[in-house]
């Protein structure tokens, strides 16, 4: 049995893990809610743009415009998107592994599989893995901005359209829950037919395009410019989806951290108060024992 | 006629007006109930809400794109969108100085994309004059 001193200094230790680990979950939970309300605003004007790209596109020979071209796949890029903070639960790993499995499947099928990752969690795990790691962004998902996800976008399209690679992935985890994300990876370009993901599922709901719309100034110059913005507002909105998710995963797995640290600590106390009770016994019984022996 | 302005952080305005005034990308485009289907490109200046008559609702656009389905259906969706009351005049105005001030440093013909760029923080800032102006 350990001794009374490091029960107590064991005590102390574990309770004051659980403060922090309190702590983060309530800084988590603020955040949860403040990206999960950013998330609500962007749906809707994700959801217009589609509508437009669709629109456009229905009318469009896909053969027509560089973004919308399907080429046989030989070079891919793949954009994976993680945290610079762990203690997020399984959120960075899934994503990392999802990724990595695709990879390792795909690898012989492609000449070559280059990576761009966000955040150091997904760095330091393709580096482990000596993964083709060509690019990555840091201190992106603390401050998502649309001027950031633009700058991503905006790479993504130019390494496409300059015939570097044949298609864009990009792999994030979706917010359903604080409890669960799910692991997406998708296509972004070419730009799947039926536009993006945008977050609501079917957009189906809205009138059906006429074929005689006015494109102003011309519909290439519309093409040119909406094409490109709906991948800003795509890379804008996994971000988004990322940081809600990682906050909820945070949130989920110190609530469970701090919930098992006071069972811990239930325990240790009652060990603890065991071993206190077991020498006063002892010392009772010293104590009486040497009075008898006294008597005799 | 319905009209839905969204922005990245929201649904800015929504509701049944008269018509639009909308800065398109090759001049104002003026709409109203009946109008074909239209899809354009925005430059940055005010876009005007038609509420009824002689009550008219400005709004500080900075580019996007309006959308029009059916007739009746306007959809602006834009990265900023503002109201006057959204807006300080004197800030506005401090703003306009200067981003002129910067404009007028730089050359169109070397540090065209830089230009762009200003001239835009121009346009925005002239715009917000404008319509903080009007409150």
């Amino acid at each position: 049995m350990p001794s009374l001193k490091a029960i107590r200094r064991r005590i102390v230790s574990v309770r004051s893990t659980a403060k922090i680990t309190r702590a983060m979950k309530l800084v988590a939970t603020a955040k949860l809610r403040r990206a999960q309300e950013r998330l609500i605003q962007l749906r809707p004007y994700a959801k217009r743009v589609n509508n437009m790209i669709t629109e456009l596109a229905a009318g469009t020979d896909p053969e027509a415009h560089a973004l919308l071209a399907v080429r046989p796949p030989k070079r891919t890029l793949v954009l994976v998107l993680t945290s610079d903070r762990g203690l997020a639960g399984a959120f960075n790993a899934n994503v990392n592994k999802a990724a990595w499995n695709w990879v390792k499947a795909n690898a012989d099928k492609r000449e070559l599989i280059e990576l761009r990752v966000v955040g150091k969690k997904g760095r330091d795990f393709f580096k482990a893995r000596q993964a083709n790691v060509a690019h990555v962004y840091t201190d992106v998902l603390n401050n998502v901005t649309l001027e950031r996800a633009t700058g991503i976008g905006r790479e993504l399209v130019a390494a496409y359209v300059d015939g570097h690679f044949d298609e864009v992935f990009i792999a994030y985890n979706e917010f359903k829950s604080a409890m669960t994300q799910l692991v997406q990876f998708e296509r972004v370009l070419p730009l799947p037919q039926g536009g993006l993901d945008d977050g609501k599922g079917a957009n189906s709901d809205e009138p059906r395009p006429g074929v005689d719309t006015i494109f102003e100034p011309t519909k290439d110059a519309v093409l040119d410019s909406i094409l490109p913005m709906s991948i800003d507002v795509h890379v804008y909105r996994c971000l988004l989806e990322s940081v809600a998710s990682e906050m909820g995963a945070r949130m989920t797995a110190m609530d469970a951290a701090t919930k098992n640290a006071g069972e811990l600590l239930g325990r240790i106390t009652l060990q603890y108060n065991r071993a206190r009770q077991s020498i006063i016994t002892t010392e009772l019984m010293e104590i009486t024992s040497g009075a008898e022996s006294l008597k005799g | 006629m319905k009209v839905e302005i969204v922005t990245p952080v929201g649904i800015k305005y929504s509701g049944d007006v008269e018509g639009v005034i909308a800065p398109g990308a090759s001049g104002d485009l003026g709409i109203l109930p009946g109008h074909q289907a239209l899809l354009s490109g925005l430059r940055t200046g005010v876009c005007t809400v038609q509420l009824g008559a002689h009550n008219d609702l400005p709004l500080v656009v900075d580019g996007g794109y309006v959308h029009v389905v059916g007739g009746q259906t306007v959809t602006i969706t834009t990265e900023l969108c503002e109201k006057a009351e959204d807006l300080v005049l004197d800030a506005a105005r401090k703003q306009l100085e200067e981003a002129t001030a910067e404009l007028a440093q730089t050359r169109d013909d070397v540090e065209t994309e830089l230009w762009k760029v200003r001239k835009r923080a121009v346009d925005l800032a002239e715009t917000r004059v404008r319509v903080a102006g009007t409150k």
